[in-house]
């Protein structure tokens, strides 16, 4: 008995390693795309819909470490690199709820000078802007919270810093190594603290909610917007951001780089920069802009 | 076997399932570079487990489970801990370096390097010293803020050039002044060789007033041989490096920043004479009572006149400035305007300047760059005028009477400046020797207020260059202009005390001096990997000096009113004077530097210099050095070093010359002249055809220490220094036509160690508090002099040069007192074979000849200090900001001149106070003689040789930034600044500052209370 489960075992092995598509035959049908963990559940999305589509295409869509994908994702705008950008993200400052400084958080709107002085430190550490950090409202509130950053070459840091003027480098607090995801733990495990994320993963896409241990920053934007944020819903929070631009809020374009962009890669993005981007909200991110689209069809056209 | 299939397949399926992979792998690198960090320490937080990083910075470390902490430490560098939540991607984890001495890139000959790379000593001094100091030219602001970097004041005159000596003076006739580079310009001018001949104007203007302090980014001191020797036979005494501000590539915004300083001098000190009751009373004592006054008159004198109040005031200064700088994407720029307007605390005495500053550089292409630095500017310096420096008996510089000044105040205080109505009083019953003729006697004050002594320089320094990069290689063209107009004018009236005789004398010089300089580089930069870097310097370099001066001088004035302006009307005419001088200076320089590991470096130095001021066979001069450096905290045993920032060891060794001689030295020269109505000639030098280098071999050993993250930072120097081939006037035969001959005959030796300690005491964000200090010992000594046993030197033979002793030796008698009543008086030596009397001054008898002569003289001290220090703070607290500069120097000596003649007793001129102590039958005394007409003894003696050891308080300044609201576009710091606020010393006379060493009434300095405002956009 024990000898014919052995055997069935054995046997079951060889017909699963047998059933593997060998590399020739994954080459011909399959797209692999490499992403973050953020924009997996869209770009699954997008996978899902095109294959429905194009039922001899598999698309593999992966977030983690992998050599050779076809595509590979990059969070921000970069120079040198054949890049086909498909999305916008949108970064927001938030703490817990049960941060014990929260009603004094909430009391303003904090201009982007007031994130400077709550998030960032000069590495020269001018007299003249520490003095000004200090004052105000956000200076006294500066040393008695921790900020927390994510030091992952694909973390949200980056584009936050660059986007007030600073390097990674000079974000205040403590760093994680991890995805972004974590800085949610982070804030979550010492509450008096602040962090910033992807609009995509401070809200519940299933509820459309803020998730319930968060609380945006309220920012000094225009009405709407500010409106929009306070209400904790993510269609209106997505809506808000793509009609009014604000140099308080970092949006980032991200999209896909690549080598050599085989035919069917090419027409997969070419799918995604236009009826693809009906799916952007759905997985809390924004939607390129009509000049983008056209810029990026008119550049993959070249190709 | 069934049992062992069984094994094997669930050891199989097992191979199913994910691993539990707690691995995270990563890089390390510096935030600011970019490059990777080899060594770094990676571990856990708790330290149970750690691994440090590779060759390309990489790390890998097995976690137990997550999230976990890591630590990330580095040498230099700010430790992390970070929190590891997930181990999908790989991570760059980014160490910021320590602010520490070593991260600094400092500049250097012909370029820069990190300080890590370095060889050489070299301190750096940053823009805020400059313009927290309220003085006009950069040599007042560097006192006391480098290790072995002594500056003297020449005089407390407005302008007036200091004496600068880095790790003591190594010649004796060649100049001991250190070399000045501006952006790379070579800029030197011995303020001695600056004038046009025309004599009579004391002082003469800091060469240094032509650069703006307020301009200046960082000074960098090169000390050693390896950080010099690139500048060769210039580099001997010392390079200085000066940086001027400039716009920052990449910063967009023009910064525009305006300053405006007010304030007033008052003189530091002043000296005790008597008063009109005490100098009456004095005069009936000891003299004939000129004037005949009876007791009763001399009790109601009073104080009389105070000539020394009269001639000194309160001096008002004012400053303004305006720089821009700026930059764009492809150029950056920089201007600056200066308006200096300083008056002195003697009366009619002052100092303007006018200066423009630029500098502006493009990226024409993208290798090619080129750019402009031009100052243009003029100063007028206003002074005393001065007597001659003649030694006859009826000179009145022979009688101490140096100039207007010290006229002042030897003025008896019983002759009053104004007459009852109102009019100068040109009466003075007791001046018969030099300044009164029949019943006309000069009245110093009026000297002063109609006299002309002016300095006037126009000045242009420019260079353009342009740079074009191929690889790894840069070549450099630099092309520069120093052009400079002196104009000299000075008149002294028929009334004042150098016209009297004259009845006026006028004259006006003038001196243009061109510089051209040319010097083409080509430099080799390369990181070989991460382990190896070499660059290299190979060039050529030119310069040509031409300087014509010419003046005329006329006398006998009949109409005064355009004084100087209408020399025409002198109908006594000085034989005119003009010359011109040219020189010129090539010169082949190279440069390896090589850096292993990081850790290891060497800097190797070959320069060859054609110089047109030696005989024709000695022209060349070859000056080689080797510098080496270890960085020792790089190495693995002391990478666990607590509180190690950095551990530097330096050794140097090299050869420069001096060529700092005027330019026909090595050459037969005669002055024109007239004799008996036709013209003359005076030989005045004698060729000598083996006229040639002094050359300083030089060698230093140095370490440089960092601890406790930035908060301690100490510099130990220890250096040798000897010249060879001194330059010395050596006594000849008379038929040589001449009395002495320079010649290579002697050798001089430096050596001493110093300490330069930098210390952060407070750092946080709304308290900043630093402290530095500085203390350097030099032993100067002449080893050799050749044939020559000994030297007399100074207009009162002050000074010897003398094998054994330091340059700047004293040479005088020894003072043993005064003979008293009952003292026996055969026992003591004749003094000009009179044996002494009680009252008399006693000296000591070295011979033991029973006589006092010549030769009783020895050495007295030296104008060489023991020690030489500095220490300061800077403190800043939110919005405000103080800082003190204190600075000091032990041991040195210094001749007072002028306090023996004021305590030479007589019935023509006042006398200091002390002379209230002089010998008497009834009182007694042992400092001071019976007061009578007899003249000194001509040999100085002890006495007047004083302590010249001082602590001054330089520099303190109080600074607050106003706080305004954020719409206003501007920031504004008010300060307040007082400079020389006190000195504590035992110098007797004004200041024991005299770079000289004799202090024969230098104009005296001053203390400075300036407030001032700075606006920055």
């Amino acid at each position: 008995m024990i000898t014919w489960i052995v055997a069935a075992w054995f046997l079951g092995t060889a017909t699963v390693v047998a059933a593997e598509p060998t590399q020739t035959e994954a080459q011909a049908s399959t797209i692999t795309v490499k992403t973050s963990r953020a924009s997996k559940m869209l770009v699954q999305a997008w996978a899902d819909e095109y294959m429905k589509q194009h039922e001899d295409l598999k698309i593999a869509v992966t977030s983690k470490q992998s050599d050779n994908a076809d595509l590979e994702y990059v969070n921000n705008k970069v120079e040198g690199k054949a890049v086909t950008y498909v999305g916008r993200y949108a970064i927001l400052p938030v703490t817990s709820s049960a941060n014990p400084l929260l009603s004094e958080l909430q009391s303003k709107g904090w201009s982007k000078n007031d994130l400077k002085k709550l998030y960032f430190s000069s590495l020269d550490e001018e007299l003249d802007e520490e003095d000004e950090a200090n004052s105000g409202k956000a200076g006294k509130l500066r040393e008695r919270l921790t900020v927390y950053s994510g030091a992952n070459a694909s973390s949200a840091s980056i584009v936050f810093a660059d986007h007030f003027g600073f390097h990674t480098s000079e974000l205040r607090g403590n760093k994680i190594l991890g995805d972004d995801l974590y800085l949610l733990n982070a804030i979550s495990e010492d509450k008096q603290s602040l962090t910033f994320n992807n609009v995509a993963y401070l809200y519940d896409i299933q509820s459309r909610q803020l998730k319930n241990d968060l609380a945006i920053l309220p920012l000094k934007v225009k009405g709407e917007v500010s409106d929009a944020l306070q209400q904790g819903n993510l269609d209106v929070a997505l809506q808000a951001l793509e009609q009014q631009q604000t140099d308080v809020i970092p949006v980032e374009t991200f999209g896909f780089t690549y080598h050599r962009l085989n035919p069917k890669a090419e027409l997969f993005l070419e799918w995604v920069v236009s009826n693809g981007q009906q799916f952007n909200h759905q997985q809390g991110f924004l939607r390129l802009t009509e000049s983008e689209i056209q810029a990026q069809l008119k550049t993959l056209a070249q190709r | 076997m069934i049992n062992r299939l069984l094994i094997i397949g669930v050891l199989n399926s097992l191979a199913w399932l994910p691993a539990v992979a707690q691995t995270i792998t990563g890089k390390v690198t510096d935030s600011r570079t970019g490059e990777t960090i080899i060594g770094a320490t990676v571990s856990t937080a708790d330290k149970s487990k750690g691994v440090v990083t590779n060759l390309e910075g990489e790390f890998r470390i097995d976690l137990k489970s997550l999230p976990a902490k890591l630590s990330i430490s580095f040498s230099g560098y700010k430790p992390q801990l970070l929190t590891v939540y997930d181990d999908e991607e790989e991570v760059n984890i980014q160490l910021t370096e320590k602010q520490s001495l070593l991260n600094d890139v400092v500049v250097v000959g012909y370029g820069s390097q990190s300080r890590t790379q370095l060889t050489g000593s070299v301190t750096t001094v940053k823009a805020d010293v400059f313009e927290n100091s309220s003085s006009a030219t950069l040599d007042g602001a560097l006192s006391g803020q480098v290790a072995g970097l002594q500056v003297t004041a020449s005089s407390g005159q407005p302008g007036a050039a200091s004496s600068i000596r880095i790790r003591g003076g190594n010649s004796v006739n060649a100049s001991n002044e250190p070399l000045y580079v501006v952006d790379g310009f070579i800029y030197f001018k011995d303020a001695s060789a600056s004038g046009t001949g025309l004599g009579a104007i004391e002082s003469g203007l800091n060469p240094l007033a032509t650069i703006n302090p307020n301009d200046i980014e960082s000074i960098e001191v090169l000390k050693d041989i390896s950080a010099t020797a690139i500048y060769g036979s210039r580099g001997a005494n010392g390079v200085i490096l000066v940086t001027t501000k400039k716009g920052k590539k990449g910063d967009k915004n023009a910064h525009i920043n305006y300053n405006f300083s007010a304030g007033v001098h008052t003189v530091s000190k002043k000296l005790k004479l008597l008063g009109a009751s005490d100098w009456a009373q004095y005069q009936k004592d000891y003299f004939s009572n000129k004037a005949g006054y009876t007791d009763e008159q001399i009790a109601t004198l009073g104080k009389g006149t105070d000539w020394q109040d009269a001639v000194l005031r309160d001096a008002f200064q004012q400053t303004h400035e305006l720089s821009i700088n700026g930059a764009g994407e492809k150029s950056r720029y920089a201007f600056s305007a200066n308006y200096t307007d300083q008056d002195g605390v003697v009366i009619n005495s002052g100092f303007q300047r006018y200066n423009f500053h630029t500098n502006v550089e493009w990226d024409l292409l993208k290798d090619l760059k080129f750019g402009v630095n031009a100052t243009y500017g003029r100063s007028k310096q206003s002074g005393l005028t001065t007597t001659e420096e003649q030694v006859y008996n009826s000179s009145p510089f022979s009688a101490g009477i140096t100039n207007s000044f010290v006229y002042a105040l030897l003025m008896p205080p019983v002759v009053s400046i104004y007459n009852a109505d109102g009019s100068y009083n040109f009466t003075n019953p007791y001046e018969y020797a030099y300044f009164a003729i029949g019943d006309h006697a000069a009245n110093p004050v009026y000297d002063l207020k109609e006299s002309v002594a002016e300095n006037i320089n126009n000045y242009l320094l420019s260079n353009v260059w342009a740079s074009y990069k191929i690889g790894d290689v840069t070549l450099k063209a630099t092309v520069g202009l120093n052009s400079e107009k002196l104009t000299q004018n000075y008149f002294s009236g028929a009334y004042t005390s150098l016209g009297l005789a004259t009845q006026g004398i006028g004259g006006v010089g003038h001196r243009q001096t061109d510089v051209w300089q040319q010097e083409y580089t080509a430099t080799y930069n390369k990181d070989v990997n991460d382990n190896h870097h070499v660059d290299a310097l190979v060039g050529f370099t030119r310069q040509n000096t031409t300087s014509t001066f010419s003046n005329i001088r006329t006398n006998h004035f009949t109409n005064e009113t355009l004084k100087q302006y209408n020399l025409g009307d002198g109908s006594g005419v000085y034989t005119p004077r003009n010359g011109i001088s040219e020189s010129s200076l090539s010169s082949i320089i190279a440069r390896a530097n090589y850096t292993l590991f990081n850790r290891y470096n060497a800097t190797a130095t070959f320069r060859a210099d054609h110089s047109s001021r030696f005989a024709k066979n000695h022209r060349w001069g070859y000056f080689p050095s080797l510098g080496l450096s270890w960085n020792i905290d790089k190495e693995g045993f002391l990478q666990r070093a607590k509180n190690l920032d950095y551990l530097k060891f330096r050794l140097t060794a090299g050869v420069v010359g001096n060529q700092e001689i005027s330019d026909y030295a090595f050459s037969t020269s005669y002055s024109t002249g007239s004799y008996g109505g036709s013209s003359s000639y005076t030989k005045e030098n004698s060729a000598n055809s083996n006229l040639k280098w002094e050359t300083t071999a030089s060698y230093n050993a140095g370490v440089d220490l960092g601890l406790f993250g930035g908060r301690l930072d100490l510099v130990l120097d220890l250096y040798y220094k000897k010249t060879s081939d001194l330059l010395l006037n050596v006594p000849v035969g008379f038929a040589s036509g001449v009395s002495s001959q320079l010649q290579n005959v002697g050798n001089v030796e430096n050596k001493g160690i110093e300490l330069a300690v930098n210390g952060v005491l407070v750092k946080n964000r709304r308290l900043n508090w630093t402290a530095s200090a500085n203390v350097a010992h030099n032993h100067n000594e002449i080893t050799a002099m050749g044939s020559t046993n000994n030297v007399i030197q100074g207009a009162q033979n002050q000074q010897i040069l003398r094998k054994g002793e330091a340059l700047g030796s004293f040479y005088g008698l020894q003072f043993a007192g005064i003979v008293q009543q009952d003292e026996d008086v055969s026992a003591l030596p004749t003094v000009n074979g009179i044996t002494p009397k009680p009252g008399d001054v006693k000296f000591v008898d070295t011979n033991d000849d029973h006589r006092i002569d010549g030769n009783d003289r020895q050495i007295l001290g030296s104008i060489q200090p023991k020690l030489t220090y500095g220490f300061g703070s800077q403190f800043t607290y939110r919005r405000f900001d103080a800082s003190v500069v204190f600075s000091g120097s032990y041991g040195g000596k210094l001749y007072n001149a002028l306090g023996r003649r004021l305590e030479q007793t007589g019935d023509s001129y006042n006398v200091l106070s002390t002379v209230n102590d002089s010998w008497t039958p009834e009182q007694g005394g042992n400092s001071l003689p019976l007061a009578s007409t007899t003249r000194p003894f001509s040999y100085i003696d002890s006495r007047y040789v004083q302590s010249a050891s001082y602590l001054k308080l330089r520099n303190l300044t109080i600074g607050y930034r106003l706080p305004l609201p954020k719409s206003f576009p501007a920031g504004v710091r008010v300060y307040a600044t007082a400079s020389n606020l006190f000195t504590v010393t035992s110098y007797k006379g004004y200041d024991p500052e005299v770079s000289s060493g004799t202090d024969s009434g230098a104009y005296p300095s001053s203390r400075s209370f300036i407030f001032g405002v700075n606006i920055s956009l």
